[in-house]
């Protein structure tokens, strides 16, 4: 009887003990908004919810890079979804192939959840590329929206707000990407390697 | 007990009896099928004869790897021993695999009845159904086992079956080539102070045209002068011409060539529908495409330094094309652009390689 009043007692001054230090952890350890020590962690995850990790697919050489960026992040997808191929073209302009000053012109999602891009048409008078120029730069466009907006179905690129045939004379621009950018391509093959 | 068994006895003779004579009588009665061939140039002619009502009943798929013939009941099948293809038999279905076939159909005939498959191949090919190297293509090749002259379409004339088939190159029965030089009109294509994509590929594609007819090889352009042309009319153009083949013409910023066939790849369609999907039409044409873009890359390799390479891309040109069909893109830079000399080089090699 005696031995469990005992256990009964040590248990309650180990709650107790437990509960203490909890108190005294939360009231002196932990910063508090408003002291001068507090200020910076604050203001660094406050920075670090503003900004969005993006994912950008970049034509290097004969195939797509990826890269990490950080971009400001939006409420709204679509807005996202510009910033992020704004972002490619100003990077995708260094490879000699993607056409340079191009400009998103607005971009906008229909009923189908197709999105369409509207750029400005440098993309088709300064393309000066050959056929997998073309397809690695619709496919690193593709690529780089769809990593990063995750609620659409496929893509669409308009030039001027208008539908074009095609971009460079290869590949169809006048319809959506998705099914002719999707399928990995097989690495070229020269007598080289064979 | 003794006079139960006498009075059972019998009895149970008689269901054992009767158990055997149906046993008997269900046993399914087992067809003999006789199959045998006739090869002429690239074209195999595959002949399954048997009874009328088995082959009546029997149904034939024909797939990209397989011809699959399904018969109402078990078979025996008799075939020679040099059949080019394999054959494999499964419960009541036949299938043969038709490796290096381009095209086939088959159809029904009676008086005997037998069902007709005819199979294009891509070249001659020998026992197993591979496609012949160089070197085996110099011997001589068995001759075709008789074929009984049967009536209506399966009738051939027994001259144009010499003994030995002589071997016919990757690039034979070339008739129609339809040359597409790229760009065109406003879209300039690759351009330099002294260069336009669209107007070398142009005059490359009269030469080469003038250089097929001289060959015997009909040509057709799909634009003869400078004007805008939707990649759509291209491939319209092409397939109303029921082309042997398409070439279209372009430039690459690169060193070197490149040749590049379809890429098809599309694994949530219907294998059904794969066939008769207009975007995947290039699709039973891909293998005599590949040849024929072999057959150029080493012919550009041979003539020029750094040679080409092969690629594979989804463009609507090739994929489109019921026909097989090659991408050529000869290399462009600033300071390298082709003199006369070097283009009519880079034709004749073209040229060699489509048709040697």
């Amino acid at each position: 009887m005696k031995n469990r009043s005992s256990w009964i007692l040590l248990i309650i001054l180990f709650f107790v003990a437990g509960a203490a230090g909890s108190f005294f952890l939360m009231k002196y350890v932990t910063p508090l908004p408003g002291r001068p020590a507090a200020v910076a962690p604050v203001q660094q995850s406050v920075e670090a919810q503003d900004f969005a990790a993006a994912r950008i697919l970049l034509p290097k050489g004969k195939k797509l890079e990826m890269q990490e960026r950080k971009l400001k992040r939006r409420i709204k997808s679509i807005a996202f979804a510009e910033a992020v191929t704004e972002q490619f073209f100003k990077e995708a302009a260094n490879d000699y192939a993607v056409p340079q000053n191009v400009k998103v012109l607005g971009i906008y999602r229909d009923q189908n959840q197709i999105l369409y891009i509207d750029l400005s048409d440098e993309l088709r008078r300064n393309f000066q590329g050959d056929a997998l120029d073309e397809y690695l730069l619709l496919k690193g466009m593709y690529e780089t929206v769809a990593s990063n907006v995750p609620d659409f179905q496929d893509l669409k690129v308009l030039v001027e707000g208008r539908e074009i045939e095609t971009l460079g004379g290869h590949f169809f621009l006048k319809y959506p990407l998705k099914n002719m950018v999707l399928p990995d391509l097989k690495p070229e093959s020269s007598p080289a390697r064979e | 007990m003794w006079k139960m068994y006498s009075v059972m006895r019998p009895i149970f003779s008689l269901v054992c009896m009767v158990f055997f004579l149906s046993s008997l009588l269900a046993a399914e009665k087992t067809a003999v099928l006789s199959l045998r061939y006739i090869r002429q140039d690239n074209l195999v002619r595959v002949v399954v004869e048997g009874e009328a009502d088995v082959v009546d009943n029997a149904s034939t798929v024909i797939s990209a790897t397989n011809v699959r013939i399904d018969f109402p009941v078990t078979f025996e099948l008799k075939k020679p021993d040099d059949f080019i293809f394999e054959t494999t038999k499964k419960d009541r279905t036949l299938f043969i695999v038709t490796k290096n076939v381009t095209d086939a159909r088959s159809y029904k005939l009676v008086s005997p009845s037998r069902i007709v498959i005819e199979m294009k191949t891509l070249s001659h090919v020998p026992q197993g159904g591979e496609l012949s190297t160089p070197d085996a293509k110099k011997q001589q090749v068995p001759p075709p086992p008789p074929v009984q002259q049967a009536s209506g379409q399966e009738q051939t004339e027994p001259a144009k079956t010499p003994p030995a088939a002589p071997p016919s190159p990757p690039t034979a029965m070339l008739r129609t080539i339809v040359i597409d030089p790229g760009h065109g009109g406003y879209d300039y294509g690759i351009f330099t102070q002294d260069f336009r994509e669209k107007d070398f590929s142009l005059a490359l594609a009269m030469d080469l045209s003038s250089e097929f007819l001289k060959k015997g090889i009909r040509a057709v352009l799909t634009r003869k002068v400078d004007q805008s042309l939707p990649l759509e009319e291209r491939i319209s153009i092409a397939n109303a011409r029921a082309a042997d083949l398409f070439v279209s013409v372009h430039a690459t910023p690169t060193n070197a060539f490149a040749i590049t066939t379809a890429h098809i790849d599309d694994p949530g369609t219907d294998p059904v529908i794969r066939l008769y999907k207009l975007s995947l039409r290039q699709n039973r044409h891909l293998d005599r495409s590949r040849t024929i873009a072999r057959s150029v890359r080493e012919a550009l390799a041979a003539d020029f330094k750094p040679g080409a390479v092969l690629r594979e891309l989804p463009l609507p040109v090739l994929s489109y094309l019921d026909a097989p069909a090659i991408f050529i893109e000869y290399p462009v830079t600033e300071k390298k652009t082709f003199s006369l000399k070097d283009r009519q080089r880079l034709i004749n090699a073209i040229v060699r390689g489509i048709a040697p």
